[in-house]
């Protein structure tokens, strides 16, 4: 039996699935690679959150993390990975068929009781 | 978040550069404001002092006019980059486009071409008000027809609205094309656009104190749970 559009969406990549992940990702992708003070510009994250999200998506080797000299100073420029592209690819495919599962979805119905006697 | 907050990162993101009205849109309109101005010099009745000719004048402006807006641009692009962040456009790929809009493309810049060659035969038309009208309409066609950015279409449309009546002298005298009064009518336009386009882009793109998305919670908070 396949499963139902509510246990797919329990199912999705929780690394990327995550809002504000997500947004981060969204960035990235529609871009070649993106400086941190965009990142936090663009999500309103503090520098601390979005140290944190850019860490477990690097973990997760969906994104690439690079640091470069500018002025004396460090920058930290983010891009997406071939295998985040992928994975975001396949994460927008995913929810449009859940989507269109779960506008179809009726909920089986009970079955009759046996007659009495 | 929703959806909607997915499209605003992904559409900021990819016209970053575009939304920087400030480095773009504005400089370029002062400079037509200028050149406007500098049209009207030599046909002002007034004499200007120490002997100084009319000609000199307008070259002096117009090499001034120039540095002001290199300076502007750089100054513009410094602030962007200290208060906005950086990133590197996705590579544009001649190849990836279809052939339908290339074709679509061309048909409509020849179109644009001998219209232009057509106004300004009968009317005089001037070609820096036509060429800013068609550019902001273009503007809002390469940006997806967004309702936010009709503000785009409506003052390309004006302005190519504005240049024919006048040339045929529909409008009032005052408004008529004088020497350099296109200029300045186009000019303003550009500059209008570019500060909404700025404070579309400070709207956007919110300070971090006031997280627009939530944050992760903390695995202690987790552990509440």
């Amino acid at each position: 039996m396949s499963p139902t559009p509510f246990e797919r969406l329990a199912n999705l990549d929780r690394v990327v699935h995550e809002p504000t992940r997500l947004a981060i990702l969204a960035a990235l992708s529609a871009c070649q690679g993106a400086d941190f003070l965009f990142l936090q510009r663009i999500t309103g994250l503090t520098k601390g959150n979005l140290s944190s999200h850019l860490a477990k998506l690097e973990e997760a080797g969906l994104v690439e993390i690079e640091k470069r000299w500018v002025n004396k100073k460090t920058q930290t420029w983010a891009r997406l990975s071939g295998h985040g592209r992928e994975a975001l690819e396949s994460y927008w495919q995913e929810m449009e068929s859940l989507r269109k599962g779960a506008a179809r979805w009726r909920p089986v119905s009970a079955r009759p009781l046996p007659a009495a006697g | 978040m929703n959806l909607a907050e997915i499209e605003r990162v992904r559409f900021t993101t990819r016209y970053f550069k575009e939304l920087q009205g400030l480095k773009t849109l504005v400089p370029w309109g002062l400079c037509l404001v200028g050149f406007g101005v500098i049209a009207m010099v030599p046909a002002m009745p007034w004499r200007f002092p120490w002997g100084i000719a009319a000609n000199l004048l307008t070259v002096v402006l117009a090499c001034a006019l120039f540095v002001a807006w290199i300076f502007a641009y750089f100054l513009a692009a410094a602030y962007y980059r200290r208060n906005f962040g950086d990133l590197e456009e996705g590579t544009w790929r001649p190849l990836q486009a279809s052939t339908r809009t290339l074709v679509g493309f061309t048909l409509l810049g020849l179109a644009l071409v001998l219209l232009l060659m057509a106004l300004q035969a009968v009317y005089g038309v001037p070609l820096t008000t036509v060429l800013s009208g068609s550019y902001l309409i273009f503007f809002w066609v390469k940006t997806g027809r967004r309702l936010a950015l009709v503000d785009h279409l409506l003052l390309g449309l004006l302005l190519l609205g504005y240049v024919t009546p006048a040339a045929s002298g529909a409008f009032a005298p005052a408004i008529r094309l004088g020497k350099g009064i296109p200029e300045i009518v186009a000019g303003f336009a550009m500059v209008v656009a570019g500060l909404l386009d700025h404070l579309r882009l400070v709207r956007q793109m919110p300070l971090p104190r006031t997280p627009a998305l939530a944050a992760e919670p903390s695995p202690a908070r987790r552990m509440e749970r």
